[in-house]
């Protein structure tokens, strides 16, 4: 009986060993498989942000683009002294100064050099007050400093501290505080001067010191200084001054993916502004506006009457509306007679100026009333407005993305296989296209596509292009390449625009033009 | 006396030739045994067999080595518009009690059994999609409905009885079992309809789609998981003249298992169409090989409203076997007819002629078989079945011998191992 079931506990056991024995690695086999890969669309609004952008009636677009010159800010127009005050006392050898004693307390006007400015407001956004005090005492000193003119919700500033006892060394006490948000009445004390702060302050020794004798080496030192202020508002007289900027770059970005061609505008508005968000008279004289394409090495200075003339420019007027504080002061200067629209096709990407102004020219006529605001500058601005209606050649954009295929490990899984890029171009140019892998370094790995050709859309007899026109594109991947695919991490896409079957016609862009571009692919696979 | 001495051996060879003859049967639910006596009874059958497919490609799929082109299209051009395949695994361990007589009196059985299949029937343009791409399918519908995929595990406690009656001309025996399921894990996956295009230019596909998907939860679902329960019965007759004819006739696991270990079931009816991801062409900094795609095709087609548990009828079986006994001689023929409903399997034939020898008090049946149907097509083995001293009966074989010898022109695999044994 025993033996009988062993017996059978044996044939169970390969029963369930049979059950259990399952190759678990899975097999491979080639497939060709045939699939989309991605889907992309192009049209006008892609090339160039919406923002930029106006269609017209006709459903042609024209680029609003609107390029800073020069800037000329708060901090130039008002500087603040770093320093507020520097108190020394020397020590009278022989006192004795007992427990809770003052040594020394004295409330101050402070004077503030502004370069001429005669400030009577000033408003921080941000900033600090450093606190700097030498103990020369063996005893703790408490030092109290207050700006009386200072105010935050009522409230002016104070700090109080304990500096420790000099033990042998003199103690070097310093702390910076924040003095964001507070509003500095710099009419001194009897309200009517400027560029004056009151201050008061003191030291007494601590409460619970021993009484101390001073000696000749005892000194109380006291710094106090500004860090890192920021001028949320100011007000006075800022002085009559003369600035002389440039020459200077500054850049264009508009054209920054155009690497080469040329473009034949049809035609161009731009005007040159000047913005003046200052409560102050300013003069203005452009002596150099340059459109520089730094590539091409061209520069084609603006030949106006505006270059060397002088523009005298009001003074913003103050709202008191904190979410509009400003109303700008705009002057217009009307630039189409002039040679803009070479300057334009010159595709700049810098802008060289150099520029005069003058602050006050007519002196302190606002009876100390000027005014700035932070983020309100003086500003020049050339405002265009360009009709897309051209004529391209070999118009090269380009540009170099990120690229990855995922992890070079999954690229074994495919043989060979063939991409095929489906372009319906709706555009009424045609384009040679390139594609080239790159490194992370930049450098070439592969040129996947090498100058191949994309159909334009045929114009009907209104100069409208209604249907797109499709081109295919085949690139062919062998094992080889596909490695070098997958090790990519950059793509450098360039195309080559062209309106050549347009003839001599300018070409008007509207906004229902598109390119749809599909990428599928051939791959023969392994299936693992 | 009789009874005792004669019928006895007769009925322990009459009823392990019914029993074992088929490759795929596994158990019985009544006893060969009379008088008191008390018996365990241990079987396992694996059986894994294609309509077309042959060994040599099931087997290299199994291994999980390359399939190369040759053996794939060659089992491509056997296939037929639609086919079938799987393989079934399936044991038995019980324990049987027949009374001193049948006055009266029943016989029982008590034991447990282990199943697990995998089925699938298939369009040859679904193996042809799966195993050569769809590039060949370039603006083409692959057709892909009528297509279903099961595959489950479960295992049962079973109890039933059985009784003989004498009747004037020979024995009558009846037998009655419940099993109790405890449902391991189950996929289904009914295609109704369903069709793939493939744009000429690779432009789109377009998955077209009328399904039902079951599944229960896949991080639990190993030997001894208990995601489900149900009842299952057993039925039996057998009648033999004692002399030359014997029939039998089993219905097994009419039953359900209810999935309720958090399952998921849902039906989708959908056209699913994918023309590419959109790519942002200044930021092509996105993998555009990887999972992600098979993750978004998977998202589209498995969607978000699921319902939960469900019930799943077990494969029914009916099997009917007929031995004729050659007078005087020691051949045998028998002849069976099996199907296993709410399953792809198709009817079962097979004809088996005996040979036995005996040697004293034992002896050896050798049995050559010849099988058409199930989940493959035409196939041939040798079963051998022992009686030893009356109290021990020991039975293998295979069934498809041929596709063994045959590998690259036939399919299938499959083994019984069967012991009877005396206490």
């Amino acid at each position: 009986m025993q033996k009988r079931c062993i017996y059978f506990f044996l044939l169970v056991s390969i029963a369930v060993l049979f059950h259990s024995c399952r190759k678990d690695s899975s097999p491979s086999w080639d497939v060709d498989v045939q699939i989309p890969l991605i889907k992309t669309s192009l049209t006008i609004e892609d090339l160039i942000a919406d923002s930029l952008l106006q269609v017209e009636s006709g459903n042609t677009v024209t680029l609003v683009y609107k390029n800073p010159i020069y800037t000329f800010q708060l901090d130039t127009l008002l500087d603040v002294p770093d320093t507020i005050s520097h108190k020394y006392y020397p020590g009278l050898p022989g006192a004795q100064i007992t427990a809770g004693q003052d040594i020394y307390n004295q409330t101050e006007q402070e004077t503030f050099d502004f370069n001429g400015a005669e400030v009577s407001r000033l408003d921080l956004s941000r900033g600090f007050i450093a606190v700097e005090f030498i103990n020369t005492l063996n005893e703790e000193v408490l030092i109290t400093y207050k700006i009386l003119s200072a105010t935050k919700n009522g409230q002016y500033f104070q700090i109080t501290k304990t500096v420790p006892a000099a033990n042998g060394t003199p103690y070097h006490f310093k702390e910076r505080f924040d003095v964001s948000g507070y509003s500095l009445d710099m009419r001194g004390q009897n309200l009517l001067s400027s560029n004056h702060i009151v201050t008061s302050s003191k030291a007494q020794l601590s409460a619970t010191a021993n009484t101390v004798t001073l000696t000749a080496q005892d000194q109380f030192d006291m710094l106090v200084t500004f860090e890192e202020v920021g001028i949320s508002y100011a007000r006075g007289y800022f002085a009559q001054h003369q600035y002389s900027f440039g020459p200077s770059n500054s850049p264009i970005k508009l054209f920054n993916s155009i690497h080469g061609g040329t473009i034949d505008l049809e035609s161009i508005k731009m005007s040159l502004y000047f913005e003046n968000n200052f409560g102050v008279d300013v003069r203005v004289k452009f002596k150099e506006i340059t459109a520089i394409n730094t590539q091409s090495g061209h520069e084609i200075a603006l030949n106006s009457p505006v270059i060397g003339q002088t523009i005298n420019i009001s003074r913003a007027l103050e709202t008191y509306n904190p979410s509009q504080p400003v109303t700008p002061s705009v002057y217009a200067f009307d630039l189409n007679s002039s040679n803009v629209l070479d300057m334009v096709e010159n595709l700049p990407d810098q802008m060289r100026y150099s520029i005069d102004v003058e602050s006050n020219p007519l002196g302190n006529i606002s009876s100390g009333n000027d005014f700035v605001y932070a983020g309100k500058n003086l500003t020049a601005y050339l405002d265009m407005e360009i009709p897309l209606s051209l004529m391209a050649s070999n118009l090269n954009l380009g540009d170099t993305m990120a690229f990855s295929l995922g992890e070079v490990d999954d690229s074994r899984q495919i043989n060979s296989g063939e991409l095929m890029l489906l372009a319906d171009n709706g555009f009424p140019f045609n384009a040679e296209v390139m594609l080239i892998a790159l490194d992370a370094e930049g450098n070439v790995i592969d040129i996947i596509i090498d100058h191949e050709f994309i159909q334009d859309a045929p114009l009907n007899s209104d100069g409208f292009a209604p249907d797109a026109v499709r081109s295919v594109i085949h690139v062919p991947l062998s094992r080889e390449r596909i490695d070098l695919l997958y090790s990519a991490s950059q793509l450098y896409v360039a195309a080559y625009f062209n309106t050549t079957n347009a003839g001599s016609q300018y070409v008007h862009i509207y906004d229902s033009y598109r390119l749809d571009m599909k990428v599928t692919g051939k791959f023969n696979y392994v299936v693992e | 006396m009789w009874w005792n001495n004669n019928v006895r051996g007769l009925l322990f060879i009459l009823f392990g030739c019914g029993l074992f003859t088929p490759a795929l049967a596994q158990k019985d639910s009544i006893a060969p045994f009379d008088k008191g006596t008390h018996h365990l009874y241990l079987s396992t059958t694996f059986d894994l067999n294609a309509s077309s497919l042959t060994n040599d490609f099931i087997g290299q799929y199994y291994k999980g080595a390359y399939l190369p082109d040759e053996l794939r299209a060659r089992n491509s051009n056997r296939l037929n518009d639609k086919n079938t395949a799987g393989y079934s695994l399936d044991g038995g361990l019980f324990y049987f009690f027949a009374p001193n007589n049948y006055k009266g009196k029943f016989g029982y059985y008590i034991g447990v059994e282990e199943h697990s299949f995998a089925e699938i029937s298939f369009r040859k343009s679904f193996f042809d999609l799966l195993f050569f791409g769809n590039e060949p399918y370039s603006d083409q519908f692959v057709k892909l409905d009528n297509m279903k995929l099961n595959i489950m595990a479960y295992q049962q406690v079973k109890a039933g009885v059985f009784k003989v009656f004498k009747g004037k001309h020979g024995m009558h025996q009846f037998g009655w079992a419940f099993g109790f399921n405890i449902g391991q894990k189950n996929l289904c996956i009914d295609v109704k309809k369903a069709s793939l295009f493939t744009q000429k230019d690779g432009e789109y596909v377009a998955l077209d789609m009328d399904m039902d998907v079951f599944k229960t939860d896949s991080n639990s679902e190993g030997f001894g998981s208990f995601n489900g329960y149900g009842g299952a019965m057993d039925f039996s007759y057998n009648y033999t003249d004692l002399k030359q004819h014997e029939f039998q006739l089993r219905l097994s696991n009419l039953g359900y298992i209810r999935w309720d270990g958090f399952p998921d079931n849902f039906t989708r009816d959908t056209t699913i169409k994918f023309d590419g991801f959109e790519a942002d062409i200044f930021d092509l900094n996105q993998p555009m090989f990887n999972s992600d795609f098979g993750d978004s095709l998977t998202q589209a087609i498995i969607g978000s409203d699921h319902e939960g548990a469900y019930v799943s009828k077990l494969p029914m079986e009916i099997d009917v076997i007929y031995t004729y006994y050659v007078n005087g001689t020691p051949f045998t023929l028998t002849a069976e007819a099996k199907h296993r409903f709410f399953s792809v399997y198709k009817p079962f034939f097979s004809f088996s002629p005996g040979y036995r020898i005996f040697i004293k008090k034992s002896s050896l049946n050798i049995n050559p078989i010849m099988t058409y149907g199930g989940y493959g097509s035409w196939n041939f083995g040798l079963n051998m079945k022992a009686q030893i001293n009356g109290r021990t009966y020991l039975g293998l074989g295979t069934s498809t011998l041929n596709s063994i010898i045959s590998p690259r022109s036939s399919a299938g695999l499959s083994g019984f191992f069967t012991l009877y044994q005396s206490l």
